[in-house]
């Protein structure tokens, strides 16, 4: 009862927040300079006629409320227009590069927890040990570096150097879409597992002092398990939020890294739009990452209720 | 940013009579099959449909695969392609004769309907094609004879003729009717009679290309091309090191020196009929006046730019006209005669200050200059000038724009001041473009008259550019002394391949209209 | 939290304070540390790798890379800066607001907080730059607009735990006004925090400046801006590498000291407060 409770309230904040967020860039790109018919003339001073036949293929002479409203009327239908860059459907083109954003999304995410979790824990038990050093530093180094320099170093040193890895493109097949997208996906994962790292490290340090780590540990636990049953699960809620938060990052923030390695995704297709002012697929794009962001955050406050008794008690959200 | 891309969408691909730089250690064409080739672009193509696919990414494919009425040979006259013949018996119609049994893609003929329908679309305004701009004149068209064409005009248009090499793109009418609004996208690619197939369109991941065996003509020697979108310069580069991506067309000049020294790559470095140039204001203050004009002339290290800026691929430029298309219509002899009359303006910060002093601002003032963060050189080329004036008390503060906001004001037409920029036409015709940078017509939002300039003789002379070889000629003095326009440098066009393949035929200088697959071979 | 002090520890103290220290002299120092004018081109010598006469080579116009790293200290340092007091500044008072007032207040903060939460940065980074063009001023106020929320949280939170503690409540039972308790009673309880967040928003802001450079939204065209020169010579990797790593590293290097700086602040302001209650 509690958690149906508990969604329809979020699917209801989720509802207002992509409507607020459609608002807001329709009126900001609405109110900004240029039309689109000025991006795709080119030099050749076009015709009145044909400004006018432009401007309303694409109903840009409507007031601007009124267009929100038809917009908003088609969306809720799922109809989500056509680009005006392209002429194409706008479910057709996320649809296209949302497949690659996912896959590089998720690639990126599963890098960090097989790597930043196993790595911090071990740090944390073995506080003080080379290891502890090693991953602090390197954590450090992590979420201290420019991502788009760090992206340009693993292309030239295993792309281009050693020829390990293919330098462009998001490939077909699994297999290749995994050649692809490993060094994307290292490049988008280094801040990630450096911030989770960091916290997963902190978390066990924290749990390790706890007494009934010790009290386990007196049993005669061994110490893996004390480890694999009480720090982890004590540890988990730091971690999953930021691991939420680097998956968030990953799905709607990677157009640096999408530029670095020619992948078609989502971010690449935002600034084009942006700067071509093709509206409706900008609001599509506006839309479906704050979904995607939406989506995250819900599902990392259900892992909350799910592992943590005193949240779910204390009423959640 | 559509303005320079412009220059580089027409493609004026140009090799210039005086031909590219010997092909120094490139390896001889073969005859032997290349069963699959990657080119790589900056961006996958809009659309393959030319009506909504004004851009160099989206033309270079279509001209790969689809064919035209007619193309452009080297010296940039026109030649058959699907018309076998045409002729223009009056300024006001043009009489096209076309190739009997051509097939297309599907097996299907091409008709006199056909090639009718597939430019009256494009002049239809509930297409909103843009490419309309360009057939401004044409009042009729219609089917003739089982294998005729005519156009009629309203007025006379000398640059009409190249419409036929550039955007009359034929396919079938039924596929175009049934297509719809689809026509070009990755439902209804295109139907076309070209030597290549569309297998896959992406507009993400770019297109497939598959050979055509009963193309009509010379049937390419590469089977299948891989049309990849690779949006940074850097990227493209390592991945064609890398051997993944085989060619690319235009690349970045400033990078040329590294590209030089990457092994496996061979270049093509061709001219274009771009010119880069500053605009200023003539009717607003600093700039009606002739000294601060002049006095910037003289403070942009035009010759020291070259290297840094274009990998000295490029000229220092001194008319609003191209060399190419001036020499294309006046003979090469004639058209460096006309130049070399034209007055010019060298660095010297000195002269800069004299003239200065002579004007109503000695003391100097500030200006800030907007330019697109996507041409480096001109980011470049403003830092430079404003270390230059900053010596004579003249302030000059770039401003980065998104190539949106940069178009938008440029178009707005408002306080525009000091611009910086880079157009060009689209056909070997000189006259194509002075009609848009100067008289009153082209005042104004939309109009490419940016510096407001027109005179009694520029309106003279630009009402008979059509009929007198001269006018063009003294329009450019009318610039060189009133300066309105500081012409600042022609650039160049560089290609890279990889040295499995190499250009034969070398690309020609225009590639407009042009199966330029058909030219790479492999090499032995 | 208190981990935090125990990964400060790994690293020798002197290391980050002094690589900080080096690089605000050069800050301070500026221009004039320089061993040659920043902005004088050079044509004849542009992306020139390393020698003798330029220590880390020569950028696209011939200017000396190791002159324009020193006189870029200043607004290196200068922008993350302002980036990290403002945030701070606006996410303790709206946070200190929404915990102990708590009601629609809070409530009505916290929606807006959640909000910002779910648009992604990026798009409103990108959808501001294409509608207000790019601009120093612009892109500080976007990295403090998108960073305030996670702050506000954080202070919220701190607050909410200190509010119903004893002395607190018997603050407020001996009539202590409510003003008062805010800033005299919860303010020094949550500062640690505050604080320790302050030096980590200055890390993301320097990373994020150098990100938003990359985008076309950053300080004006020729400023010697670490992050514009990361962006600008990134196209000369082949010719002069040290003209891009080196504004790299530098970033690296700030952002990394200012991280173990930070936490080693944070130990030491909460070891001297009262229990800061935070985990």
């Amino acid at each position: 009862m509690y958690i149906l409770a508990f969604l329809g309230k979020r699917l209801f904040a989720a509802a207002v927040t992509l409507l607020v967020t459609s608002f807001v860039v329709f009126s900001l790109l609405a109110a900004s300079p240029g039309s689109p018919e000025q991006t795709l003339l080119g030099s050749r001073p076009p015709t009145p006629e044909l400004i006018a036949a432009i401007r309303a293929r694409y109903h840009l002479d409507d007031p601007f409320l009124s267009r929100f409203w038809q917009w908003l009327g088609d969306v809720v239908q799922m109809d989500f227009g056509r680009s005006v860059r392209s002429g194409q459907p706008v479910t057709d083109m996320l649809s296209e590069r949302l497949d690659v954003t996912l896959a590089l999304g998720v690639y990126a995410f599963l890098l960090v927890l097989v790597i930043a979790v196993p790595a911090g824990l071990s740090a944390g038990i073995r506080r003080g040990s080379v290891l502890d050093r090693g991953v602090t530093l390197t954590a450090l180094v992590g979420v201290s570096a420019p991502p788009f320099a760090v992206g340009l170093l693993l292309l030239t040193v295993f792309g281009v150097g050693l020829g390990w890895f293919p330098v462009f493109g998001a490939g077909e097949g699994f297999a290749g879409r995994v050649e692809h997208l490993t060094l994307p996906a290292v490049t988008m994962a280094v801040a990630g597992v450096a911030i989770v790292a960091r916290q997963t490290r902190a978390a066990a340090l924290d749990v390790a002092t706890k007494d009934f780590v010790t009290f386990a540990e007196a049993r005669g636990l061994p110490r893996s398990v004390v480890l694999g049953r009480y720090a982890l699960r004590n540890s988990a809620l730091p971690v999953i939020t930021s691991a939420g938060l680097v998956l968030a990052m990953s799905l709607t923030g990677a157009v640096l890294v999408e530029s670095t390695f020619a992948l078609p995704g989502l971010g690449s297709l935002l600034v084009e739009s942006v700067s071509t002012k093709d509206i409706p697929v900008v609001q599509g794009l506006a839309l479906l990452t704050a979904a995607l962001m939406i989506g995250v955050n819900l599902v990392v406050d259900l892992c909350y209720l799910g592992l943590d008794p005193r949240v779910r008690h204390s009423g959640g959200a | 940013m559509r303005l320079t891309l412009v220059a580089v969408v027409l493609l004026v691909l140009a090799g210039c009579g005086s031909g590219p730089a010997p092909a120094g250690g490139k390896r001889a064409a073969t005859e032997s099959e290349i069963s699959e080739l990657t080119w790589a672009m900056p961006g996958a193509p809009r659309s393959l449909d030319i009506a909504h696919a004004m851009d160099s990414r989206s033309n270079l494919a279509i001209y790969a695969a689809f064919d035209g009425l007619l193309e452009l040979d080297g010296s940039g006259e026109l030649k058959p392609k699907l018309a076998t013949e045409w002729n223009s018996p009056d300024p006001l119609t043009y009489v096209y004769t076309l190739r009997q049994g051509v097939k297309y893609w599907d097996g299907s003929t091409m008709t006199a309907e056909d090639v009718a329908y597939s430019l009256q679309r494009q002049i239809d305004p509930e297409q909103a094609s843009e490419t309309a701009t360009f057939m401004n004149a044409v009042k009729e068209i219609s089917v003739t004879g089982p294998a005729q064409v005519t156009v009629k005009l309203s007025v006379p248009d000398p640059a009409f003729k190249y419409v036929a090499a550039l955007n009359w793109i034929v396919q079938p009418k039924a596929y175009q009717e049934a297509a719809g609004k689809d026509l070009g996208g990755p439902d209804k690619p295109g139907m076309g009679a070209g030597p290549f197939k569309v297998e896959k369109f992406s507009p993400a991941d770019g297109v497939v290309f598959q050979r055509f065996e009963d193309y009509w003509g010379t049937k390419p020697k590469v089977a299948k091309l891989n049309y990849k979108p690779i949006p940074d310069p850097e990227a493209l580069r390592l991945a064609m090191i890398a051997g993944e991506v085989d060619g690319t067309f235009i690349v970045p000049l400033q990078d040329a020196r590294k590209w030089e020294r990457t092994s496996g790559v061979n270049m093509y470095t061709t001219d274009s009929i771009g010119i880069n140039y500053l605009s200023m204001d003539v009717n607003t203050a600093p700039f009606n006046d002739i000294h601060v004009r002049k006095a910037l002339a003289h403070s942009v290290d035009r010759k020291g730019l070259l290297e840094p800026l274009f990998g000295g691929r490029g000229r220092i430029s001194a008319s609003p006209v191209a060399t190419l298309q001036l020499s294309s219509y006046l003979g090469k002899e004639e058209a460096e005669k006309l130049t070399g009359s034209l007055p010019t303006y060298e660095f010297d910060m000195a002269k800069a200050k004299e003239e200065l002093a002579k004007s109503a601002h000695p003391g100097g003032f500030s200006v800030e200059v907007p330019y697109p963060t996507t041409q480096n050189w001109t980011r470049l080329t403003l830092e430079n000038m404003s270390r230059n004036l900053s010596t004579i008390g003249i302030t000059l503060t770039p401003k980065a724009m998104t190539d949106q906001q940069w178009v938008a004001q440029l178009y707005a037409a408002k306080d525009l001041k000091l611009q910086i920029m880079r157009a060009g036409g689209g056909t070997p015709y000189p006259g194509e473009m002075l009609p848009l940078m100067f008289g009153k017509k082209s005042i104004g939002p939309n109009g490419l008259n940016t510096a407001g300039f027109t005179t009694p003789e520029v309106e003279a002379k630009l009402a008979a550019i059509a009929e007198d070889k001269g006018a063009i000629g003294d329009i450019m003095r009318i610039n060189a002394e009133q300066l309105p326009y500081i012409p600042l440098f022609e650039e160049q066009l560089m290609h890279a391949v990889r040295s499995e393949a190499v250009f034969s035929p070398e690309p020609t200088p225009w590639l407009a209209g042009a199966n330029w697959v058909g030219w790479l071979k492999a090499t032995a | 939290m208190r981990a935090r002090a125990r990964i400060a520890r790994k690293v020798p103290g002197a290391i980050p304070v002094f690589a900080l220290g080096l690089v605000v002299i050069a800050a301070l120092g500026g221009d004039w540390l320089a061993p040659y004018d920043p902005g004088a081109q050079d044509l004849a010598n542009t992306a020139m790798p390393p020698s003798g006469a330029h220590w880390l080579g020569t950028d696209d116009l011939g200017r000396d890379v190791l002159s324009r790293l020193v006189s870029g200290a200043r607004i290196a340092l200068l922008g993350p800066a302002v980036v990290a007091i403002g945030v701070a500044v606006l996410a303790t008072v709206i946070g200190l607001l929404a915990g102990y007032r708590g009601g629609w207040v809070d409530s009505a903060i916290m929606r807006g907080v959640d909000l910002v939460y779910a648009v992604p940065p990026l798009l409103v980074a990108i959808v501001v730059v294409g509608v207000f063009g790019g601009g120093y001023p612009l892109a500080i106020g976007v990295l403090i607009a998108l960073s305030v929320p996670a702050d506000v949280r954080m202070v919220r939170s701190a607050v909410l735990a200190q509010r119903n503690l004893a002395y607190v409540e018997s603050a407020r039972t001996v009539g202590v006004g409510r003003g008062r308790i805010l800033f005299t009673h919860l303010l020094p309880n949550v500062l640690p925090t505050v604080v320790a967040n302050l030096l980590l928003t200055f890390v993301s802001a320097l990373v994020g400046l150098a990100a938003l450079a990359f985008l076309g939204l950053g300080v004006g065209t020729g400023a010697p801006d670490w992050g514009r020169m990361l962006a600008e010579n990134k196209g000369m990797l082949d010719l002069n590498p040290a003209a891009m790593a080196a504004p790299a590293v530098l970033i690296t290097v700030v952002a990394a000291s200012v991280t173990l700086i930070g936490d080693r602040v944070y130990d030491r302001m909460a070891a001297r407060g009262r229990d800061v209650g935070r985990a």
